[in-house]
């Protein structure tokens, strides 16, 4: 367990550097720069500002300082958000996703995970199949369709939840963009873990459980659940990642400020240091949250722990 | 305790595969079912319990309570309190994620008991398992074949059941362990005064564990009598020939075909694997494993070499160096004094075929047996021979020829695959365990064509088994493996009156 865990961690840091670079190159040949307004600005301006943004100096050169200055943990200022530092504004829009996010996985996990047992439980009846089709069709409506529908109805009709925005002090604007977030990802785990479990159900393992004179919820949970969930985890580690960095369509729906719309603002703009402040903060959680998936591996079946 | 079936019959899908199966079962008695593959002695077993995807119809009377009827719910009531199960394969039947305490901690709960660790360790203790303080922390992946079955018993009869369902518990482990396991478990049987069903095609050794033995053929009785009786003077047709067809250590020679001028030779072969990477690898564990270590062997044209040992000994690893399929670290292989180069090209493939153990496994299942048999030839020979001959010579019908995989049996599946290696006139064919999957009549019908290939051809023969009864029936000389090396090698008739190392003692002894 421990040499998986120095391994991964060694290994993040040629994975970083090279996302790093292929990011910053990948953005500097990009048309256009962050001081291209509507306004061509003067040459001397321009000349001014390039160079103290340390932009006039040689490509190589500039990546050298950049990672130079990453490595202290300072991701440089915004270029296009003049006042603050790329630091100051994932500090800002961070804890809104990871809120949002960790939540809906939460809630995505639960979901997936009751309605995939429920429906093995129920395994050929029409409850089946009906729990199937809700899954397919939550993976399949994107964002933009359920958030603004989950808005229409609870918000404008029912006035049950605020239509969009932070209100300190309550709780409440929280839920929908939550529930809209985790209703595709809870889709896919249940169909997952529907999956992993008929899969489960036909083994001999499961016979013998059953000779033993178990009842079918103590076989399910006993020994069927915790091998069925290995593919699920092995989904969950990367859409984690993607959950808990803001997503751009409900933060843009809901009105909230996370992380996802400097994703956006900050490639729309060229605001080089932003848009790398936020890749490798995704990048980071990625490889956090495959090597976490890994380790779940483990625990969801020994027989992974010794390959 | 009684046990009573009454014209018990089992329907999948509207299909009869079991008609009209009686017979009666006390305490302390051992009652087998034996027969083929696909006798139904599995299913009328398992389906009056509810643990087969059968319906049984007719009565099936535990303790004068009808089985035959009850819902799911009665029925795994009955299973937990008064019946004991042990299935075939030990590898599968263990939950991968509960370590071995966890797993006798739920036998004993069909019984509404928590042992303590006193207790398990003494259950383990007597299914024969060493070191079982350590066991009862480790998960199932981490024991072998032999150890996971002893657990399987220990949980079979840890809520001390009146019955005790046995299905084939070792014909999935090693020739060395079946013994020893059958042993320990009729031996826990007499003590515990348990009645026993036992589900068995090894037909060699029934008389040793059962009182009674019932032969099934094609779902029906075909015979039922007192073990000893049935094995010594068998009434049905069916009976003589299983009885027959499975080779015993002690039955008289079958001539063989003479032998003629030296074929092949191997010299100084050796073989070995890289570990697979680990991080934290143990001093004392070496970087690679010999598996076959300065093996010299030499085949004669007509002659059969037999290589037997126990399972890891390294025997296939040498046929696959031999063949040309797998690695070969050190030494060479001479055909005809000319040396095989390492790399095999279409003459030499044609030289040799092998025959694996799976027939399934290695017949494309998109295939018709037509274009599997006739795909060497494509490749490997300008001779374009028959199909319809070929399925000929394998005593098999030639409408089989646009049958699908799938659509054979076992017995045909393996003789499509030795038609395909026949197709391209190889003058040595390599066997790895081409008959141990097969039921004995299916593996004798494959030995009786090969000895009249032999003698029609002049074909020479390696195959490798674990099976000293088959060797002894097939082959000239035997070569016995253990750990990588040829232990012992010598002609048949003095490696079984005079076996000089232990191991060939030990095969011996254990084919008896």
């Amino acid at each position: 367990m421990l040499g998986l865990i120095t391994r991964r961690l060694l290994m993040a840091i040629p994975t970083l550097l090279a996302i790093i670079i292929i990011s910053f190159l990948l953005m500097r040949f990009a048309p256009g720069g962050p001081f291209d307004g509507e306004r061509p600005l003067s040459p001397q301006v321009r000349a001014a500002l390039e160079s103290a943004y340390g932009l006039d100096k040689s490509i190589a050169e500039q990546i050298i300082l950049y990672i130079g200055r990453m490595l202290q943990g300072d991701f440089g200022p915004s270029l296009v958000y003049r006042d603050f530092t790329v630091n100051e504004l994932i500090a800002q829009g961070l804890p809104i996703s990871l809120l949002i996010g960790g939540l809906a996985l939460v809630l995505a996990s639960m979901i997936g995970i009751s309605g995939g047992l429920w429906a093995a439980t129920k395994a050929g009846q029409a409850a089946d199949e009906v729990l199937m089709l809700i899954a397919t069709l939550l993976t399949a409506l994107p964002t933009f369709v359920t958030g603004p529908i989950l808005v229409l109805t609870f918000a404008m009709v029912l006035g049950w939840f605020p239509v969009s925005g932070v209100e300190e002090g309550s709780v409440l604007w929280l839920v929908l963009p939550v529930i809209a977030l985790s209703l595709p990802v809870a889709g896919a785990v249940m169909k997952l873990v529907r999956a992993g479990l008929a899969t489960q159900l036909s083994q001999d393992h499961l016979r013998s459980a059953r000779a033993r004179g178990l009842p079918l919820m103590k076989r399910l949970f006993r020994h069927a659940l915790r091998p069925a969930l290995v593919p699920a985890a092995s989904y969950l580690g990367p859409a984690a990642a993607g959950l808990l960095t803001g997503a751009v369509v409900i933060e843009t729906i809901f009105g909230l400020p996370g992380l996802g719309r400097y994703f956006v603002q900050g490639a729309l703009n060229r605001d080089y240091p932003l848009v790398l402040g936020v890749v490798t903060l995704y990048a980071g959680l990625i490889i956090l949250f495959n090597l976490l998936a890994d380790i779940i591996y483990g625990w969801l079946d020994p027989r992974m722990r010794d390959q | 305790m009684t046990y009573q079936l009454e014209d018990m019959s089992v329907e999948i899908d509207g299909k009869r595969l079991v008609a009209g199966v009686s017979f009666h079962l006390k305490s302390g008695k051992i009652l087998a079912l034996a027969g083929a593959s696909g006798s139904g002695k599995t299913l009328s077993c398992l389906t009056p319990f509810g643990l087969s995807s059968g319906k049984a119809m007719g009565s099936a009377m535990l303790d004068g309570k009808q089985l035959i009827g009850l819902d799911e719910v009665a029925l795994s009531r009955i299973r937990a309190r008064d019946i004991g199960f042990i299935f075939q394969q030990p590898l599968t039947a263990l939950t991968p994620h509960m370590n071995i305490a966890a797993h006798l901690k739920e036998a004993y709960a069909q019984k509404g008991q928590t042992p303590d660790h006193k207790q398990m360790i003494v259950a383990l203790e007597r299914v024969g398992l060493s070191h079982p303080t350590d066991k009862l922390r480790q998960y199932p992946h981490q024991l072998s074949g032999g150890e996971r079955q002893r657990i399987c018993i220990a949980m079979g009869i840890a809520h001390t059941p009146k019955l005790l369902v046995a299905d084939e518990p070792t014909s999935a482990l090693d020739a060395g362990l079946r013994h020893d396991i059958m042993d320990m478990l009729v031996q826990i049987c007499r003590e515990d005064n348990m009645a026993m069903l036992l589900v068995s095609h090894d037909l060699a050794s029934i008389d040793r564990y059962a009182d009674d033995v019932i032969l099934l053929q094609d779902g029906h009785i075909e015979e039922a009598a007192p073990a000893q009786q049935l094995m010594q003077k068998p009434q049905s047709d069916y009976g003589k020939r299983l009885i027959a067809a499975a080779p015993q250590i002690d039955e008289a020679l079958y001539a063989l075909p003479d032998v003629g001028d030296s074929l092949l030779a191997a010299k100084n072969v050796s073989v070995c694997f890289a570990r697979p990477f680990q991080i934290w690898r143990k001093k004392d564990q070496p970087r690679f494993i010999q598996a076959v270590r300065n093996v010299s062997i030499d085949i004669a044209c007509g002659e059969t070499l037999a290589i037997v040992g126990g399972s890891g000994s390294g025997k296939s690893t040498l046929a696959r160096a031999i063949a040309g399929l797998g690695p070969m670290n050190e030494g060479n292989i001479y055909w005809q004094d000319r040396i095989l180069p390492k790399k095999r090209g279409r003459i030499e493939r044609a030289l040799m075929q092998p025959v694996f153990q799976d027939p399934m496994a290695s017949l494309d299942p998109k295939w018709c047996v037509s274009d599997i048999i006739a795909e060497p030839q494509k490749w490997l020979s300008d001779s374009v021979k028959d199909c319809t001959y070929l399925l000929e010579e394998m005593e098999l019908d030639a409408e089989l020829a646009d049958r699908l995989p799938h659509q054979l049996s076992g017995g045909q599946a393996q003789r499509v695959a030795l038609a395909r290696a026949l197709s391209v006139n190889p003058q040595l064919l390599i066997l790895d365990e081409a008959t141990s999957a097969l039921d004995p009549l299916a593996a004798y019908a494959i030995v009786e064509i090969l000895s009249q290939l032999q003698r029609k051809y002049k074909l020479a023969i390696m195959m490798v088994t674990h099976d000293m009864a088959l060797a002894r029936r097939m082959a000239h000389h035997i070569g016995v493996m253990h750990q990588g090396e040829l232990v012992e090698y010598g002609p048949r008739e003095t490696m079984f009156t005079q076996p000089k190392h232990p191991i060939t003692q030990s095969l011996i002894a254990n084919s008896v």
